[in-house]
């Protein structure tokens, strides 16, 4: 499955990615509309965290939704979101043990990562190569099967 | 005392890399010492630097040309662009070569 | 609401006396003459003000201005401009900080703020999107501005608020206190943390969140901002020298072409440049690259002092004119004494090019034997002796004793001192010279003795001269160079975006670009020439209200030592601005602008500049 990873040594906290996270989603600029976030907890802001949608196999968003708007898409590999059954709950945004889902202030809706079809507007726009796009497994699944956690 | 041109089959001159013009190219000392046969020019000094580190090229020209934002310095004089070849050049003397554009 | 794209259309007006807050819509008429930060803070700051308002007194207005590229995709842009009139200078004075706060106020759904009046008790605004208010600072009054920062986000429970805080400096308004921004920016420049000191103001807090910005052409808007982000990929300063060492490698650049300031300017070739080179600071300083927001130059560093005395010590940057004020300047030769200096300004709020200049002044004196050791306290404050940079410091940012005297600035303790010693203090206007040679360059040499803040290196740029396309060795047509660059510049400050990109964008002279970029972003219809007049309007209101304080020629001037002292050695040696040169290039200049022969702008000048609205005659007349 494809993910979006983000090297935090590498990242500068320039929250480029935010901007075009919005513009792209719902052309305007405003970083609380944006998938990604940047979270700066050092004190000099100098250690960037990312919070992004990790693409769960297992998506704890999906298994809260109660239309069955989120869900992991087999064929996609990756969680998707159909607007047309979302009931605007949030239910997904409280359940996601990430953060990587808010709510739209104004749609009321999940601002779900989609990796932007398969390029993502922050992986292009993250000049100091922070951001990829990887082709990796969900490793907490992986692990759990291997450690019989079910 | 300086020696003149006409002495010898080459002249020796000492070269400088500024700002990140060291970085990726395989010096060791920011600063080398240069030995130029005929023409002493800057222009052919910056040709024998490209041969001896040849991904110098890469970070002084673009599409073979030398990158607008380049300052050359010869004894502390900056040199104008376009004038390289007019440049002479005499042994002993100090060439400088950094970006421009940093510096607050 | 405006009808263009980039502005929220509005802005708050603070009355701190009253403790009133009211919101303000910044009127369509107001954005097409001065569109953004700088042209809308001297608006604003010459209306508002009158002639001979005491910097530091209630009548004086702290005024804060985004442009309309802040919070937009346009790259690099992230600035916060701040206006007021200078305890430092007396004049006008803007200064621009980084960091996420510009941003945040555009998404808290506000342009800009005007703060005006006095608080009684020490208070901080809080702006939680459109809900504003003053709160109680009395516990953070005296608090460094890391600890107030991080008391204020426990306060309002939120980690990613965007604050604006001054230190104890700006509360004991030191003349050249700054305004800190997000713990790692600063309005560095004129003492605007006295400013905002004086009026009690300890913080400015933003939580914003809700509010979005448009851009008015999208797709116009997005080629021209993905052809810079390309130019930043490639650009090898961008993409690597910034990066890698900030603005830090003018040290040695400057040092080798002899123009690098050094021991109170008494030289400009510094025999320990190396020690404070851009690879000595990434060595021994340099942890991690960081940015304002929206910026994908990445200049900042995050440091950490690995060894020695101050072991542990965490600090941003600093940039190249800390280095050379703290450095070169005080004859310092060691990256840790700079760190530590530039922590204690940033945890202060002072500003450090005009702290290392007036350290290096008392230095001068101290061994010319003008200030005793005894009147200094103990300090054996030679060139060269770190321990001594820091204790002076110290002082200054607890003005106690000879601190107090230090805090005053150049101008002033050298007015104190006399015995000559206005020859080799390093000011324009007041204002302590920034790292950019004045003898090495005939432009700088009049572009920083006309520029409207005093010695400041953001109005003329040395760059141009620097790079050998203009001869820095001549005054030959210099003065069209300071009109052709700071036309550049005033509208950098306007639009706002970063000096770090102003490369990528034109140095000498507005081009179609500037006004594409302008168009596009906002929704304008300005050509070329409608451009040039804006600029060409805003830097003349910002002389305006300098002659209306009583400045004229004979403050369009740069220290005596660089009239009258060649540059003693190295490969600029002999290089100086004498007198009648400075004198030649001021009449060329002065004409060129429309101004009269004593650099008061003429009449018709500001009727065809349409400033006559705002602009009286008597203004302009002593």
């Amino acid at each position: 499955m494809k993910r979006i990873k983000v090297n935090e040594t590498k990242c500068a906290g320039c929250r480029v990615c935010e901007s075009f996270c919005a513009y792209n989603h719902e052309k305007v600029i405003n970083p609380s509309l944006s998938r990604i976030t940047i979270i700066n907890p050092g004190i000099l802001e100098q250690k960037p965290i990312a919070v992004v949608c990790r693409q769960c196999e297992k998506p704890k968003c999906a298994e809260a939704c109660p239309t069955g708007a989120l869900k992991f898409s087999d064929e996609k590999q990756m969680v998707v979101f159909n607007e047309n059954e979302c009931i605007n709950c949030g239910a997904c945004a409280k359940a996601c043990p990430y953060g990587a889902i808010t709510m739209h202030f104004e749609k009321r809706i999940p601002l779900k990562c989609d990796l932007c079809g398969g390029d993502p507007t922050c992986v292009k726009h993250c000049t100091a190569g922070a951001i990829t796009l990887e082709e990796i497994p969900d490793e907490i699944e992986i692990k759990k099967k291997r450690f019989e956690i079910s | 005392m300086k020696e003149t041109n006409d002495h010898k089959d080459y002249i020796e001159v000492t070269v400088e890399f500024l700002s990140s013009l060291k970085e990726g190219i395989g010096l060791k000392d920011r600063k080398v010492k240069v030995q130029l046969t005929k023409p002493y020019t800057l222009q052919h000094l910056i040709e024998v630097l490209e041969k001896l580190y040849p991904k110098l090229q890469n970070k002084i020209k673009d599409s073979n040309k030398l990158l607008p934002y380049l300052l050359i310095a010869v004894n502390g004089y900056e040199v104008m662009p376009g004038t390289l070849d007019k440049k002479e050049l005499s042994t002993g003397d100090e060439i400088m070569i950094s970006y421009l554009g940093v510096g607050g | 609401m405006t009808k263009y794209s980039g502005y929220c259309g509005k802005f708050l007006r603070v009355n701190l006396s009253k403790g009133i807050i009211t919101e303000e819509e910044l009127p369509g008429k107001v954005i097409e003459k001065y569109i953004g930060a700088n042209g809308l803070g001297a608006y604003y700051l010459y209306k508002e003000t009158e002639k001979g308002v005491d910097p530091l007194g209630e009548n004086n207005k702290l005024i804060l201005f985004t442009g309309p590229l802040t919070g937009t995709i346009f790259p690099s842009s992230p600035k916060i401009g701040i206006f007021s009139k200078s305890p430092l200078t007396g004049g006008f004075m803007d200064s621009y900080a980084g960091g996420h706060f510009g941003a945040e106020l555009k998404f808290a759904g506000y342009d800009g703020m005007i703060v005006e009046g006095k608080s009684e008790k020490p208070v901080y605004i809080w702006i939680n999107n459109g809900e504003v208010e003053l709160r109680d600072a009395a516990e953070y009054w005296g608090k460094s501005t890391t600890e107030t920062r991080e008391a204020i986000k426990k306060e309002v429970n939120d980690d990613l608020i965007r604050i604006a805080v001054i230190g104890p400096a700006g509360e004991k308004m030191v003349h050249y206190a700054c305004i800190m921004v997000d713990g790692t920016h600063a309005a560095g420049r004129g003492g605007l943390g006295a400013v905002m000191g004086s009026k009690k103001l300890k913080a400015i807090a933003i939580r914003g969140t809700k509010n979005s910005i448009k851009v008015a052409d999208e797709e116009k808007t997005n080629e021209i901002v993905e052809s810079i982000f390309e130019e930043v990929r490639t650009n090898k300063v961008m993409s690597e020298t910034l990066p890698t060492f900030g603005t830090t490698t003018a040290t040695l650049a400057n040092n080798s072409t002899g123009i690098l300031g050094t021991r109170n300017w008494q030289t400009e070739v510094f025999e320990n440049a190396e020690d404070i080179s851009h690879i000595a600071l990434k060595e021994q300083l340099f942890e991690k690259t960081l940015s304002c927001f929206q910026c994908p130059v990445r200049c900042v560093h995050y440091c950490k002092i690995k060894e020695g005395e101050y072991k542990g010590l965490e600090t941003m940057k600093p940039q190249y004119e800390t280095v050379y004020s703290l450095g070169s300047l005080c004859g310092i030769n060691d990256p840790k004494v700079i760190a530590k200096a530039n922590y204690i300004c940033n945890e202060a709020g002072i500003d450090t090019i005009s702290a290392g200049v007036s350290i290096a002044f008392v230095m001068e004196c101290f061994e010319k034997g003008i200030l005793t050791e005894k009147e200094l306290e103990g300090i054996e404050a030679r060139f060269g002796n770190g321990k001594a940079v820091i204790a002076l410091l110290e002082k200054v940012v607890a003005k106690e004793g000879i601190g107090e005297f230090i805090s005053l600035g150049t101008k002033r303790m050298s007015e104190k001192l006399g015995k000559g010693t206005e020859k080799f203090a390093i000011h324009v206007k007041g204002l302590e010279l920034a790292g950019h040679s004045i003898r090495g360059y005939k432009g700088m040499s009049l572009g920083y003795a006309v520029s409207n803040r005093g010695g400041s290196h953001q109005d003329m740029r040395h760059i141009p001269e620097r790079s050998g396309q203009f001869d820095r060795r001549s005054i030959e047509g210099k003065e069209q160079l300071v009109v052709d660059i700071t036309s550049t510049t005033v509208i950098r400050d306007t639009f706002t975006y970063c000096a770090m990109v102003e490369g990528v964008i034109g140095r000498v002279g507005l081009t179609e670009k500037h006004v594409n970029i302008i168009n596009a972003v906002c929704g304008f219809d300005f050509d070329l020439e409608e451009l040039k007049t804006i600029a060409t309007r805003i830097l003349n209101l910002e002389r305006c209200f300098n002659i209306r304080e009583g400045m004229d020629r004979k403050d369009d001037t740069i220290p005596g030592r660089f009239m009258t002292e060649p540059i003693p050695e190295g490969p600029s040696k002999g290089m100086y601005t004498p007198k009648e040169e400075l004198d030649e290039m001021l009449d060329k200049f002065y004409k060129l602008r429309g101004w009269d022969e004593n650099g008061i702008p003429l009449q018709e000048t500001i009727k065809e500049l349409g400033l006559d609205d705002i602009v009286k005659d008597k203004d302009l007349r002593s």
